[in-house]
């Protein structure tokens, strides 16, 4: 068995439906965090595994991130990854200032958790609509650490049919805040293959 | 110079100039470091799965899975002088980062085919940082023999 490319129209297929995906994930983070948000249209891009932590950022720096297993017709893996910076100008908006003494304490990362696993329902209810296929997300987990060892660790889930993966990357800023964070959507080749095919048939 | 050299996703290196530093920062990865009791030379591979999964493609990757990838680098270091009896390794990486009940637990398999891998070629293991939740930053230094682990945040050993 070869390995599965994926063409370049598949990617503008797939750009497209993860655009709506956050379009979605944002319009349920304005009413989460009461205030408008601004989003970039989402960057895709198909790069060797390796080369994956440093397209999204500094490799060494820690970042709190969320993820969760996407099930359903295909499988899939959502992050939402903050850098320090950003989960600062998240808790600030959600806590009150007696609670944000607590700094990365276990319940304000739950917060966090929390603003992930709203963004992953959103986008997951939209990607499902537009590209017809049934997905779910599945219970968030959080973790504390290099931006390399977290994107690695979940990239083996999916690197053993391909060389290449394809990013799927949305950055959240709001009124007045530069950045509280960004999703990636990652899934092997093949399924996105299979999404592009089905979207295509809608 | 000394160089920094890093230790790609899947992939592997060999340096016997001391002063030099391999490194990669692992989580559920698993760093096999390589070292001669008799001289400088000194290797890593990072490897990123116990074993292949039938019917996928082997790719091009030197140190994917830990069998081939162990086996490929004792090769090298002994085609560039090393006797096999000289060698010893240290392990470190194959985190959980995500807790239980999140993603598979690849970093322990990769830590036992890895183990398994070296028992078979008789090379023992004199040190190892591995398991636990944090991914960590390996800093190998060639020809002192000292292996830096850092993980987020400050804390640091030397393994």
């Amino acid at each position: 068995m070869s390995e599965l490319i994926l063409e370049e129209e598949e990617v503008d297929v797939l750009r497209e439906i993860a655009n709506i995906g956050s379009g979605h994930a944002a319009a349920s983070m304005e009413k989460w965090l009461e205030r408008a948000m601004l989003l970039d249209v989402p960057k895709a891009f198909l790069v060797p595994v390796e080369e994956v932590a440093e397209h999204i950022g500094d490799p060494l720096q820690t970042v709190i991130c969320v993820y969760s297993r996407v099930s359903g017709e295909i499988t899939g893996h959502l992050l939402y990854t903050l850098t320090l910076e950003d989960a600062k100008v998240l808790l600030d908006i959600l806590l009150d200032p007696e609670d944000r003494k607590w700094g990365f304490s276990p319940d304000n990362l739950s917060a966090i958790a929390e603003t992930g696993n709203i963004l992953f329902n959103a986008y997951l209810a939209a990607v499902s609509r537009t590209s017809g296929l049934e997905l779910y997300p599945g219970t968030p987990a959080c973790a504390a650490d290099m931006l390399e060892a977290v994107v690695n660790t979940v990239l083996l889930e999916i690197c053993e049919g391909s060389e290449h993966t394809l990013v799927l990357e949305t950055q959240f800023c709001g009124e007045g805040i530069s950045s509280v964070g960004y999703v990636l959507f990652l899934a092997e080749n093949e399924a996105l293959k299979r999404m592009v095919k089905k979207a295509e048939e809608q | 110079m000394p160089r920094r050299i890093i230790v790609k996703l899947g992939d592997r290196e060999v340096s016997d100039q001391p002063g030099d530093v391999l490194t990669s920062v692992l989580g559920s990865c698993v760093g096999v470091i390589i070292m001669d009791r008799n001289g400088p030379l000194t290797g890593m591979a990072h490897i990123m799965l116990p074993e292949r999964t039938k019917g996928m493609p082997e790719g091009s990757r030197r140190a994917k899975y830990a069998g081939p990838g162990v086996l490929a680098l004792v090769r090298e270091m002994v085609n560039r002088g090393s006797r096999r009896g000289d060698l010893y390794a240290k392990l470190c990486g194959g985190a959980r980062l995500f807790g239980e009940n999140s993603l598979q637990n690849i970093g322990e398999r990769n830590i036992t085919v890895t183990r398994m891998a070296l028992r078979k070629l008789n090379i023992p293991i004199l040190a190892e940082s591995v398991g636990g939740e944090t991914g960590r930053n390996v800093l190998v230094e060639v020809g002192t023999g000292r292996v830096v682990v850092k993980v987020s945040g400050d804390s640091m050993e030397v393994i």
